[in-house]
């Protein structure tokens, strides 16, 4: 007879309330995840800048971890780094650099990224703005030369559309390789489908009505990294589906809309940090009745 | 019928505790220990002293109101303690059955004779909640129910006690089923079986074509966590959701377990009161997990016992399934009428606890099966923030825990949740009455 079947007093079970049995998912996992998921960006835009893309991800990378230890050390939080949050927003923002931005403008964009988006609302999840938009808009305001973005025509070949490198998101990965690592993340089920095909169906849509030429101009890096990896963050877009539905079509439409005006990266940026400001009204309003009150 | 949308899918582990294909019998155990609040309702008196001598299914505790349920001895022997809230009794081994025990030779008709009988015997409801089942069975009848479900869901991950039966006492179970569809002056029962059981589903069927009892169907649903909670099934047979706090009687459904029905057979032609169920012990720990009829009173330990004991050490004792049933906190608590399993987890399946900040992922909504935001709810109840509560609808929480095992961040929505109830019913003591939900079955 098993040895492990003892009476009272000898062992106690912890009297916790349920459920008892542990989910699978992950929050890190998923936060890793989707950071590794960026490899494929990277790749391709170490192909266009070589070594100096790598030098923008170390930079971005190692500050980030760094200003959210030394943050958290300075007002004696418990460290958060295992959860991967501020790797994945360093490696986000340094997709949005150009690789020749000098380390200064770098440091100084981490630094807002990290320290005033994300840990000074109260760490992950907290946030209002995506911090790596955060981090982007304040080094487009602070050194408007490093970070200029323009936007390329390109000719209707389909293949040079997607494979090719292209300068739209600044560190010029290719279409093709965002929408692998899209493709990773909805396996994954780290995102949900529903918000890169709203906010790319309403971008298509809105270009179109716009008369944008080229009709297929949307197709760029900086809609797709937009459609991917920022409007289905999980802070800063609402937390039921119908919610984030909206948020990715309004997006989706804000950008195509701005381009009229500026480049196709910045009218990401502002269009996402835009939605992210009426984000807390989306999160009280458009909400599924609890079946209760119905 | 509209089947469950959201809710979860759960991992099965059905599958050790079905490889053993029969219901066997555990080895005696010495000492029974009866628990007297067993049921949900009016409390009730031992009517034996220490000395007296009972046998298997002799009732030893009773009370005056009409709404208790009684209490039989699951052992013949010598009653060894006499406590207020428990009787204990120590077997001779012999297991002498009460003489009061033989088959009936006329099965009544008469809804009234069949209430009384399932109330003699004891019944409670064997899904989770206990309820009385004569006391549901009489405000169906003074409502004017149409249809009584036979939850035959079992959507809990280990638990196969409700499937065991079906499997190996399909015209019991259809038998039961009329029986109660009689008292309850329903028109139809339906057996409500998750397509996960389907052979069930085909012995049921099969086995009523022969008895051609027309007034019992059968449905199958999908498979899907919490479908087998009284108010999905409800919602899924009306068309229409509940109202916090209203009974599934409104909409002319009542909801018995298939473990009940079985129950109330057996008390109806052999006579035979409630001391003994089926009862899965399963979980990782466990060498050889059963089905087991197990006597009501006994301890985990002796039925452990008659699974080869455990092979390593577990993390968790649980009564009932993983998601909606309660920890205990040694191997001697007593089995009561409403445990349908006990498992044993091993540490990489429990719950531990370590919880992470939320990162807004939205999964715990798109689980909820209420269609609450628990995320929302669960940081308004940490912040006390009451108007928030009563605005996000706390109390149609039915603490299915699907929003806490689909959370990545390990955040205890439900538990976070059910203590908000507490505290919001505490607080204002005029508002309406938290819904009592009764457990998964
Ligand atoms: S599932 Fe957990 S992490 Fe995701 S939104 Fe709900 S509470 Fe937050
Ligand atoms: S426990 Fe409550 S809040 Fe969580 S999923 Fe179930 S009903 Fe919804």
């Amino acid at each position: 007879m098993s040895s492990l079947l003892k009476g009272k007093g000898e062992k106690l079970f912890p009297l916790v309330l349920g459920p008892h049995l542990k989910g699978i998912s992950s929050s890190r996992t998923m936060i890793w995840g989707i950071s590794a998921a960026l490899l494929p960006i990277w790749i391709s835009s170490f192909i266009a800048f070589g070594w100096n893309s790598l030098r923008v991800l170390a930079l971005t990378v190692i500050c980030a971890a760094a200003f959210e230890f030394g943050f958290r050390v300075l007002t004696a939080q418990k460290q958060k780094l295992k959860d991967g949050s501020a790797i994945l927003t360093g490696a986000l923002l340094g997709l949005l650099l150009p690789p020749t931005a000098s380390w200064q403008a770098t440091v100084v964009g981490v630094f807002i990224a990290i320290v005033i988006g994300k840990e000074m609302f109260g760490g992950l999840g907290q946030n209002l703005f995506h911090p790596a938009l955060a981090g982007y808009v304040a080094l487009h305001a602070l050194f408007p030369q490093e970070t200029a973005s323009f936007s390329q025509t390109v000719s209707a070949a389909i293949s040079q559309l997607f494979f090719e490198n292209r300068l739209d998101l600044p560190s010029g990965p290719s279409v093709f390789s965002i929408l692998i690592a899209g493709v990773i993340l909805l396996l994954r089920k780290w995102i949900f489908w529903q918000a890169p095909l709203f906010y790319l169906t309403a971008a298509a849509l809105t270009s179109y009505l716009i008369g944008h030429v080229p009709i297929y101009g949307f197709m760029n890096g900086s809609v797709f990294f937009c459609a991917f990896f920022l409007v289905t963050d999980g802070a800063t877009t609402p937390i039921t589906k119908r919610g984030r539905c909206i948020f990715a079509a309004t997006a989706g439409v804000l950008t195509a809309s701005f381009f009229s005006w500026m480049s196709w990266m910045e009218s990401v940026v502002f269009s996402v940090l835009l939605m992210n400001a009426v984000n807390p009204l989306l999160d009280r309003f458009v909400r599924p009745q609890s079946k209760g009150l119905r | 019928m509209k089947p469950l949308k959201k809710g979860i899918r759960l991992p099965d582990f059905k599958y050790r505790s079905l490889s053993s294909p029969q219901i066997y019998l555990p080895e005696p155990a010495r000492f029974i220990t009866l628990l007297l609040n067993q049921h949900s309702g009016p409390a009730i008196k031992p009517c034996v002293e220490k000395g007296n001598s009972v046998f298997v299914g002799t009732k030893v505790a009773e009370g005056s109101h009409w709404n208790s349920v009684p209490l039989h001895s699951s052992t013949s022997g010598r009653v060894s303690e006499v406590t207020p809230t428990s009787i204990v009794i120590e077997s001779d081994e012999a297991d002498r059955l009460d003489p009061s025990i033989h088959i009936r030779s006329e099965i009544p008709t008469d809804p009234g004779q069949l209430i009384q009988i399932i109330r003699e015997a004891g019944l409670v409801d064997l899904g989770g909640s206990a309820n009385p089942t004569h006391v549901r069975l009489i405000q169906a009848r003074s409502e004017g129910i149409h249809t009584l479900i036979l939850n035959g869901c079992e959507s809990e991950p280990f638990l196969t006690c409700d499937h065991m039966l079906m499997l190996r006492h399909p015209v019991e179970v259809l038998k039961g089923a009329e029986l109660l569809r009689i008292a309850s002056g329903a028109k139809r029962a339906v057996i409500a079986i998750e397509r996960n059981k389907l052979e069930a589903l085909e012995i049921l069927n099969s086995k009523n074509y022969n008895l051609k009892i027309t007034t019992v169907e059968t449905a199958t649903l999908p498979v899907r966590y919490p479908q087998g909670m009284e108010r999905c099934l409800v919602e899924t047979f009306a068309g229409r959701h509940l109202k916090p706090g209203e009974s599934s009687l409104n909409v002319g459904i009542l909801v018995e377990n298939v473990a009940t029905a079985f129950a109330a057979y057996e008390a109806i032609s052999l006579r035979k009161p409630l001391y003994e169920r089926v009862i899965t012990v399963d979980g990782p720990c466990v060498v050889e997990p059963k089905n087991l009829w197990a006597r009501i009173g006994t301890r985990p330990m002796d039925l452990l016992r008659s699974c080869k004991g455990l092979m390593r050490e577990p993390e968790r004792i649980i009564f009932g399934g993983p998601m909606t049933g309660e920890a205990i906190e040694h191997l001697e608590v007593p089995i009561t009428k409403k445990v349908q399993g006990i498992l044993a987890l091993p540490s990489e399946l429990a719950n531990s606890g370590a919880e992470e900040a939320c990162i807004r992922c939205g999964r715990c909504v798109e689980a909820c099966p209420e269609l609450l935001i628990p995320e929302t709810l669960a940081r308004a109840v940490r912040k006390n923030d009451i108007a928030l509560l009563e605005e996000y609808d706390l109390n149609s929480c039915t603490e299915c825990g699907s929003c806490t095992y689909v959370c990545p961040s390990k955040i205890p929505l439900a538990a976070v949740i059910r203590s908000g109830k507490n505290t919001l019913v505490k607080e204002e003591v005029h508002s309406k009455p938290a819904y009592v939900f009764s457990s998964e079955g």
